[in-house]
């Protein structure tokens, strides 16, 4: 095989990895389960503070369907959920 | 069973398995050290762009499109990572180096290949640490990963014909510094 003293200097850089193989991947692990948590966290609130904001402009808030038994109001009513929509 | 890279990939973004990470991090994290190390030269410094390069490829990892071989993918990170920390590091005197180089750009085509690929390693990584850093990694993907022009024309996103150039001029530089060390040039 053709000598590449470039491949023998990767090599060389890479023994000085040996030791410090474990730690890298833990820091590495650590780091992304940071950012699972971050992003669960995002996922798990976002809809809440949405759904606050929504109340407080004059939407539906976020407890309305609980406290009125769970059931909306266009579900009692004859008239179709959505104009335009054949019974 | 060995599976490919592309084929790790695929089932890491499916499952979030750990098998494929962990098979992805042995195949590439001494080479993305190495290469850390050689440009930044400092061992501190290139542990924390090694995990900071993983991170940065995980986070990302559903952006590879396949277009090109995952480890181009990985490299192209790693270098540009790399030089842009330096550049940060001594902005000025970065674009004067690349002021340099291109006056350098006389009709002398540099070094053969040869003298290169077979130059004893101490000397090799001395000059490579005297050459310019856009210079140096530039030379890295060419002899060391052993990436086709085109290949590393997408990592540097500029053309084929300027990465041609690129190279001349790195190697104008290298064959330079060399000279100016070693009598025997």
């Amino acid at each position: 095989m053709p000598k590449n003293s470039f491949k023998e200097l990767e090599k060389d850089s890479q023994k000085q990895f040996e030791n410090k193989d474990k730690q890298i991947k833990e820091n590495i692990n650590r780091s992304i389960g940071f950012f699972h948590f971050i992003g669960d966290i995002i996922e798990l609130f976002v809809p809440r503070v949405v759904q606050v904001f929504l109340g407080i402009s004059g939407g539906p808030g976020p407890n309305k369907e609980v406290e009125d038994g769970g059931s909306r109001s266009s579900d009692t009513q004859d008239t179709p959920r959505y104009p335009n929509t054949l019974e | 069973m060995t599976i490919s890279d592309e084929e790790a990939v695929a089932q890491y973004l499916r499952t979030q398995d750990q098998k494929c990470f962990d098979l992805l991090y042995s195949r590439y994290s001494s080479k993305i050290f190495g290469k850390c190390i050689s440009i930044l030269k400092d061992e501190e410094k290139a542990e924390d762009a090694t995990q900071e390069i993983f991170v940065k490829i995980l986070l990302n990892l559903s952006k590879f499109s396949g277009k090109s071989k995952f480890s181009t993918w990985i490299y192209s990170i790693t270098y540009n990572y790399c030089i842009d920390s330096i550049r940060k590091r001594k902005k000025d005197k970065s674009v004067l180096v690349e002021d340099l180089a291109n006056e350098h750009d006389t009709a002398d085509d540099g070094l053969e290949d040869q003298f290169l690929l077979e130059l004893n390693v101490k000397r090799l990584k001395i000059i490579l640490d005297k050459i310019p850093v856009t210079d140096k990694a530039i030379l890295l993907m060419k002899y060391q990963d052993e990436l086709s022009i085109k290949e590393i024309s997408e990592i540097l996103v500029k053309s084929e014909s300027a990465i041609k150039m690129k190279i001349k001029r790195a190697k104008q530089k290298f064959k330079k510094v060399y000279k100016e060390n070693y009598k025997d040039a």
